[in-house]
């Protein structure tokens, strides 16, 4: 008999298991729109699923690495790949970055434009930009002026290669944090509206 | 049927075993050892404190969940008590009360859920501010504020300000301009309130009403409107959890490499409404 219902319990574990995944409860009506909520809802009908935005996010902060990796290996002020590195913020002169150094952890924050522009001074002659994995995207939250915020988080490695001075060698692992904004536009006709995501401030968690 | 009590513990206690996780991210980091990477580290990590909230609720689409899909195939090695098992920080020693709380928030007749736009939590910024060349640390409490399906961070409380009282123009009250601190803003340390804490500002953009009119709310305004004072970061955020009926807990930044990392509980504590009330009033001080 003992060993009946041993066996039994030891069937049943799995069942068991799984019935605790599942945790099925009744949702709060908010739970539900979340769970179920991964369609975000802008105005004008439109809608973008969190994966849509998520590829749209990651579109903009790829096309930013490309531009701080030719920033950063020119060797002059290269004004027209700081203009349309300055347009992924759609043109905002408040947009700021954060950075900290090694040997300096006290914050230092900088306009987008002027973090840009002094990429060049850095003279390597060869940069790499990694990412590590999928970045994380948040929900996006509707804002006073009628734009929708989140945030995308993601982990960069930076090796930046000077040659001629003893093969020096710049590289850290920082994981950004960047403000996103999405807008949402309308036709000169109102007719037609379309959305588009913009970056904004820039951080840096030192970890 | 009903077991006999020795097989009820025997069934008890082979169930416990086959339920019982260790209290660290560990358990959430059991995925074909890629902890042990930087990759893992990053997919582990509780990178904002919009993750922690989608962790505590075990969305279904939670990054987390996603990349145990797309490493393994599966996600089913997750639920919700050990997401929650695995938010708290394995640093600390843990009353026996984490279980009680745990049991709270997943009990099937009224399961706790958070959300960003809860009125119930705070953001605790210590926010270094300059004046003359030197640094003053001035903490200043965040909640959310919704209105129109809009939400955005408010200043709800000033703490500790050594500031003083005299050497310093007269408050101007400004209209309010429209702008705010946008719901994203605790993602980059608030690093916005550079740009809204400066002369020229409307308290009404930024501060709860009851701040406004508070002394500490228009000592710190004063001398941001002179502008001899300035925003110059925030050293570090803890937020605070009230939602929870009993529970009161913090959330705060841990550094590491490790598969347990960024956003964790840091303290948790049970509470009666009265006692909430008090803690609540500590973190708004004006």
């Amino acid at each position: 008999m003992k060993s009946a219902i041993l066996y039994i319990s030891l069937l049943a574990l799995p069942l068991l298991s799984a019935a605790q995944n599942k945790e099925t409860v009744t949702a709060t009506p908010k739970q539900t729109k979340v769970r179920q909520g991964e369609v975000f809802q802008f105005p004008d009908n439109i809608k973008l699923s969190k994966n849509e935005l998520n590829e749209r996010v990651m579109a903009k902060t790829e096309e930013l690495t490309r531009y701080i990796k030719e920033l950063a290996e020119s060797n002059g002020t290269d004004a027209a790949t700081v203009d349309a590195a300055m347009k992924l913020f759609n043109n905002n002169e408040y947009a700021t970055v954060t950075v900290t150094s090694k040997k300096d952890k006290t914050p230092l924050t900088v306009p987008v434009r002027t973090y840009l522009k002094r990429l060049n001074r850095l003279k390597y002659n060869k940069v790499q930009i990694t990412w590590y994995n999928a970045q994380y995207v948040s929900n996006f939250t509707r804002q006073p002026d009628g734009n929708y915020v989140g945030l995308v988080a993601f982990e960069q490695e930076f090796t930046g290669v000077r040659n001629g001075e003893a093969n020096y060698t710049y590289h850290d692992v920082t994981e950004k944090h960047v403000e996103v904004t999405v807008k949402v536009w309308k036709a000169t006709d109102k007719k037609n509206a379309w959305v588009e995501v913009f970056l904004g401030n820039i951080g840096v968690t030192e970890q | 049927m009903t077991l006999p009590a020795a097989n009820r513990n025997l069934l008890t206690t082979m169930l416990c075993c086959s339920m019982v996780v260790p209290l660290y991210g560990q358990t959430v980091g059991n995925m074909g050892g890629i902890g042990h990477t930087n990759e893992g580290t990053f997919m582990y990590r509780v990178k904002l404190i919009d993750e922690f909230i989608e962790r505590f609720n075990d969305e279904q689409q939670s990054y987390i969940r996603q990349q145990a899909k797309a490493i393994t195939g599966t996600d089913s090695m997750l639920n919700r008590r050990r997401m929650l098992r695995a938010l708290f920080y394995k640093g600390t020693t843990w009353p026996p009360d984490t279980a009680k709380f745990i049991d709270a928030v997943c009990q099937p007749a009224n399961e706790q859920w958070l959300h960003f736009d809860d009125t119930g939590w705070y953001a605790v910024a210590n926010c270094v501010f300059k004046r003359g060349g030197k640094e003053i640390t001035i903490p200043l409490t965040l909640r959310v504020h919704t209105h129109n399906d809009a939400s955005w961070w408010m200043i709800a409380g000033v703490g500790n300000n050594t500031l003083p009282a005299t050497g310093c123009p007269a408050y101007v009250a400004t209209a309010a301009r429209g702008r705010f601190i946008p719901a994203s803003a605790h993602g980059t340390n608030y690093v916005v309130l550079s740009q809204l804490l400066q002369p020229g500002m409307s308290m009404e953009d930024v501060m709860d009403t009851e701040v406004i009119n508070s002394a500490s709310g228009q000592l710190l305004a004063r001398w941001l409107q002179s502008g001899t004072v300035r925003f110059a970061y925030a050293s570090s955020i803890q937020y605070h959890f009230f939602q929870v009926p009993g529970w009161y807990f913090t959330v705060a930044h841990q550094k590491g490499s490790g598969t347990q990392s960024g956003w964790l509980i840091s303290s948790l504590k049970a509470v009666t409404e009265p006692e909430k009330i008090q803690l609540q009033r500590s973190l708004l001080p004006r």
